[in-house]
């Protein structure tokens, strides 16, 4: 074979590898989230908790801060939104990030003075068609994914599962302007 | 030789080029070595030049390769305002403390952890010891001292390595102002300056969000 035909070889290969390499990786993230989350909730599958429940993140293989507690849930947001509310106690941050399949956060992400909704409590959208409110997540680019829900430094982090918090599928003729809350 | 030996060899070449890569991105097997170290583990230095790495992507100029990032431990925050995330490589040495010496935070919330080589692999019983920035005792001209040793010491800011000679130390700032300058500490293994302090000038950030409250319909 000619020189030409080896350092196309090697090219491709220098290409394909990293990509391999991440999808395993991705593929062995990805089964150990789902491995937890059904440990956690007791479901049969992952598809019974996207865009129904969000579980306790307290999988200790994440390697997170020691001072995070909060919840980890699955959505699909091609069709609907996806709204998440919940109980905003007292903590010294509070934020909603998104991943895509790579474990990879989205830029798009709320914190607790983008959701706070009285009361002591949080609204958050995940939408592919945002309106500009501030309490909306644009998943356009991870239409589908993983969500956190953090808390750190909670006041009282035993009492993280008494707040578990609630995710429902908005239809699409719910989607209206948002209303204007100072 | 046969095609399949020279294919072999092609790929041999471009496995040693991606690992090339990642060892020059990332210190990739600085952070093998380190999560497969058994607990407790003496020794020399994994490395002897340590670098800051995040696992956050762009714009965070110290971001590993995506396949480390996904390695080291699933889901960093968005770089652009929640977190801002740096670690490093340190080595404990008997009679040599890690010495850090930083400025004050420009963020709502911070966090320094040291992890041991169980903690990335989950199997620590234990959390890490960590400090928050509002524990830390600052100087009058807001700079801060942290020693990390085996022997005791009267350091007014200190983790406890609790044995262990190798460590990872974790920075996380949560909600920094947009436009802050963020300061890098500088890190002494002894009296040998191994990260000198640095600074990234006016980074970026989303939050808070502008824009009236969504509200189901």
């Amino acid at each position: 074979m000619s020189v030409f035909v080896h350092l196309a070889v090697i090219a491709v290969l220098v290409i394909a590898l990293p990509l391999v390499l991440q999808e395993l990786v991705a593929r062995r993230n990805a089964r150990m989230v789902d491995e937890s989350a059904l440990a956690y909730t007791g479901a049969r599958s992952r598809e019974a908790l996207v865009n129904r429940r969000a579980h306790v993140n307290r999988d200790p293989r994440f390697a997170q801060n020691p001072a995070v507690t909060g919840f980890i849930f699955f959505y699909d947001c091609r069709e609907t939104d996806l709204v998440v509310e919940g109980v905003l106690p007292a903590c010294r941050f509070f934020g909603i990030s998104v991943y895509d399949r790579y474990s990879m956060p989205g830029e798009a992400m709320v914190i607790d003075e983008d959701v706070r909704a009285g009361d002591g409590r949080f609204i958050a959208f995940l939408t592919t068609r945002p309106s500009g409110a501030r309490n909306e997540i644009d998943v356009r680019a991870i239409p589908r994914g993983t969500g956190i829900i953090r808390y750190s430094h909670m006041e009282r982090p035993e009492t993280i599962e008494e707040i578990e918090p609630s995710l429902a599928r908005v239809a699409a003729g719910d989607r209206e302007p948002p209303k204007t809350t100072p | 030789m046969s095609l399949a030996a020279w294919l072999a060899l092609d790929l041999a070449i471009a496995l040693a080029i991606v690992v090339l890569v990642l060892q020059y991105r990332g210190q990739l097997l600085t952070l093998l070595r380190f999560r497969s170290l058994p607990s407790g583990a003496a020794g020399r230095p994994l490395t002897r030049r340590p670098r800051w790495l995040s696992t956050q992507p762009a714009p965070n100029p110290d971001a590993i390769p995506r396949v480390l990032a996904q390695r080291m431990g699933p889901f960093p925050m968005t770089p652009h305002g929640g977190d801002w995330n740096f670690f490093s490589y340190v080595h404990i040495a008997p009679g040599s403390p890690v010495r850090i010496h930083g400025r004050r935070l420009p963020c709502r919330h911070a966090n320094i952890t040291l992890y041991f080589p169980e903690h990335l692999r989950g199997e620590a019983k234990s959390l890490p010891p960590s400090l928050d920035a509002d524990q830390i005792h600052y100087a009058d001209d807001g700079s801060y001292s942290l020693t990390i040793g085996h022997e005791p010491t009267d350091a007014a800011n200190a983790l406890d390595p609790a044995g262990h000679h190798h460590g990872m130390l974790a920075l996380r700032h949560y909600l920094f102002e947009d436009g802050v300058d963020l300061h890098y500490p500088e890190v002494r293994w002894g009296e040998r300056l191994v990260l000198p302090a640095r600074t990234l000038a006016r980074l970026r950030s989303v939050f808070p969000h502008r824009g009236p409250l969504r509200r189901r319909a």
